[in-house]
């Protein structure tokens, strides 16, 4: 394992392990799931969501933002420690020019 | 002062970067093309070095750069993924973290290293981009808009509407519930690549029969009347795994995975024929409820599962909406020029201008590189390659529709090339439509590819109807319509080839007297030529009807399998020489294969393509 491997995993386990676990014990639900069959499963949009071009200075700042819009004030705690290891890792990764040809490219 | 703005997508798969200039669109190119890296995902860094030679400008004269798909919004995607995995969490981690932390939240930096300039950098969501490059080149001045893919930052499917500079959407579907991953999973198990073999799984649905409808619609999706919906995530893997498909999935179609190379069996055509099924129900439902909604008469369509042109031939024989267009680079590189539009008309207040003749602003999507033929003749000079410089246009074509029509392969390579996954007469290779061996030997002896799949004509726009029903022009081969019932011909039952399996016995079947052209279920993917757009290749394809009666030509993209489509000279001659094409054409330059010294036996470069 080097070293980036192993800062990644020590992030897991310092920091999103008992996330995980807590989460796995509560209501949250982030995916719809939901068992009703509702007459449509369309989302409107609403709100800031016209906003179509904008400016990303402050990537801590402004998840921060999204996830209190959205109530989602457990995870707001991660942000500083996210940050910091996002600047660790852009000086170690290199861009991956693979592509799986098992799932689709979204991650 | 003119306002440049540049679009770039990049690092999930086909990066791609455009650039605008007070609205126009200028120059659009993947990645791949320069890196000869099949769906590139990485930096588009060659490409934008083209756009930007293109404009001839520098990067301080742009006005802004706009990365296609909003950062927070992708991170809380997949965090959130994670999050919720019931299993393989940390190794889920270890997978993602690194591309998603270590780079993809940095695309400021990254553009502003690269460009080395502090440009200004501006963020759009992916779908945004979408129903952006899908309504500001189309011709319309108001219409629906439909973008349909695996999946942006959250959304999976929008719907929305166009009128004039603005562009609103109005409604979506979120990931885990997606057409474009519900289709890609059916490409995994059916034993194509995801993300590349999407296209196969449609071109073999017509060779099997649609027996799973019912139970796809019973267990993996639930379709409402409004074409919204909802899949079952107990069957697929994408959540908490590396594979689209799970043990349930596989439980339920009655076998694991169909393995890569391994034989087409029914199984797999008709799993291809059912789900192609269900993909045009949703397609038709969704723009039947985007018609209900926005009241328009015109719809414009973009996202990956928008290169479905079987399901786009027949929401335009639906005449649900009077008129559709549909952007040409419909996946993820197309955002890119989606977002240098967007920003173009909603941030920076450029008036859009319609054409008077009523055509499209994507300039017949030749919107990559060209090259002079005095950079040929000096390429081909410099290597001691021989070549005939046929300066005159009319010889010129008369010289390539004689081999044709004698049944030689072309490799033709002309003009700007495309923009997006499809060869449109300006880095493609052509051959007799007529000729029932046509199909087999491109594939076989050229590409390098299983023979079920089948070849587009391009057809002079004009007699369009003499082949084909369709009403429309189908300049981006973004339509599948059948060949005329008098074209056809019956096949008596003792002339299929014993060869093989299923699928293998059916395939050289002459169906109609375009053979080459035509599908087994005798439908074709249709480009028309107009010689507004290309007028070299129109004039091609005029010279081969007046030799043969006929004004189509066979038209594939210009690579081997598993090759980006080429882009140079160099690379294009280097295909010609690594197949058995018979003539090059390099703009004005012809080459023939007997004239030229072999190259290298060695066969290694197979290797440096993967498999598509």
């Amino acid at each position: 394992m080097n070293l980036t491997d192993e800062i990644k995993k020590i992030f897991f386990n310092n920091h999103l392990k008992d996330l995980i676990e807590e989460i796995k014990n509560s209501n949250i639900e982030y995916f719809d799931q939901n068992t009703e069959v509702p007459e449509s499963y369309y989302i409107s949009r609403c709100g800031n969501k016209e906003v179509k071009v904008f400016v990303l200075d402050d990537f801590s700042s402004q998840l921060r933002v999204y996830w209190e819009d959205n109530n989602e004030l457990n995870n707001e705690k991660f942000i500083e420690s996210i940050i910091k290891l996002s600047k660790e890792l852009f000086e170690s990764e290199k861009e991956s020019e693979e592509i799986s040809e098992f799932i689709y490219q979204m991650f | 002062m003119s306002i440049y703005v540049l679009g770039v997508s990049a690092f999930y798969h086909d990066s791609a970067a455009a650039i605008v200039k007070d609205g126009e669109i200028i120059a659009a190119a993947q990645e791949e093309r320069f890196s000869r890296k099949k769906h590139d995902p990485r930096f588009p860094i060659n490409a934008i070095n083209y756009c930007l030679e293109e404009a001839y400008i520098e990067p301080d004269k742009l006005e802004a750069v706009v990365f296609y798909d909003n950062p927070i919004l992708t991170f809380d995607r997949v965090f959130k993924t994670l999050l919720t995995a019931k299993s393989n969490q940390l190794e889920q981690w270890m997978r993602i973290s690194g591309s998603m932390l270590g780079v993809k939240i940095h695309v400021e930096r990254y553009i502003k290293k690269v460009l080395n300039c502090d440009v200004k950098v501006l963020f759009t969501e992916h779908h945004f981009s979408h129903a952006a490059s899908a309504f500001y080149p189309s011709p319309f001045d108001e219409s629906a808009i439909v973008t349909l893919d695996g999946v942006g930052e959250w959304a999976t499917t929008t719907i929305g509407e166009g009128n004039g500079e603005n562009i609103s959407i109005h409604k979506e579907i979120h990931f885990p519930h997606s057409l474009g991953l519900l289709y890609s999973a059916f490409t995994y198990y059916c034993g194509f690549k995801v993300n590349s073999g999407e296209y196969k799984l449609m071109g073999l649905a017509p060779y099997g029969e649609p027996i799973y409808v019912d139970s796809i619609k019973k267990k993996l999706i639930d379709i409402r009347s409004d074409g919204s919906f909802r899949l079952n995530t107990e069957y697929f893997g994408y959540i908490e795994d590396n594979v689209m498909t799970n043990e349930k999935f596989s439980d339920f179609f009655g076998g694991k995975p169909r393995k890569p190379e391994t034989e087409i069996t029914t199984r797999e055509m008709n799993l291809a024929a059912s789900i192609q099924k269900v993909i045009e129900e949703s397609v038709l439902k969704i723009a039947g409820h985007a018609k209900a909604i926005t009241g328009k008469g015109n719809i414009v369509l973009a996202g990956g599962i928008a290169l479905n042109c079987v399901a786009n031939g027949k929401l335009l024989e639906s005449g649900i909406f009077n008129k559709m267009w549909i952007q040409p680079a419909a996946g993820d590189a197309g955002g890119a020029l989606g977002a240098a539009l967007l920003a173009s008309y909603d941030k920076f207040g450029i008036k859009r201008i319609l054409r008077e003749d009523g055509r499209d602003m994507q300039r017949g999507s030749y919107l990559g590189p060209n090259y002079s033929n005095n950079e040929v003749q000096s390429y081909l000079e410099k290597n001691e390659y021989p070549y005939h410089n046929i300066e005159d246009l009319h010889d010129r074509i008369t010289i390539i529709a004689e081999a044709i029509s004698n049944g030689k392969i072309v490799g033709y390579f002309s003009g700007r090339m495309e923009y997006g996954p499809r060869a449109l007469g300006g880095r493609s290779i052509l051959g007799d439509p007529r000729n029932p061996k046509t199909q087999s030997r491109m594939n076989l002896k050229i590409k390098y590819r299983e023979s079920f799949r089948p070849f587009a004509p391009s057809v002079m726009y004009d007699k369009v109807n003499d082949y084909f029903d369709i009403e429309v022009e189908s300049p981006y081969m973004m339509f599948v319509a059948p060949v005329r019932k008098r074209r056809r011909r019956k096949i008596a039952k003792n002339e299929s080839s014993n060869l093989g399996n299923e699928l293998y016995r059916i395939i050289n079947q002459r169906r109609s007297d375009i053979p080459a052209v035509t599908h087994v279920d005798c439908s074709a993917r249709i480009q028309t030529i107009n010689p507004n757009d290309k007028k070299d290749y129109y004039e091609l394809i005029s010279k081969f009807e007046q030799l043969t009666g006929y004004g189509v030509l066979v038209n594939t993209s210009f690579n081997v399998r598993g090759e980006p489509i080429v882009c140079s000279p160099h690379d294009a001659y280097i295909c010609f020489m690594r197949t058995e094409m018979d003539i090059l054409v390099l703009e004005n330059c012809i080459l023939y294969k007997e004239d030229q010294t072999e190259l290298d036996k060695d066969n290694s470069w197979k290797d440096e393509y993967e498999l598509d």
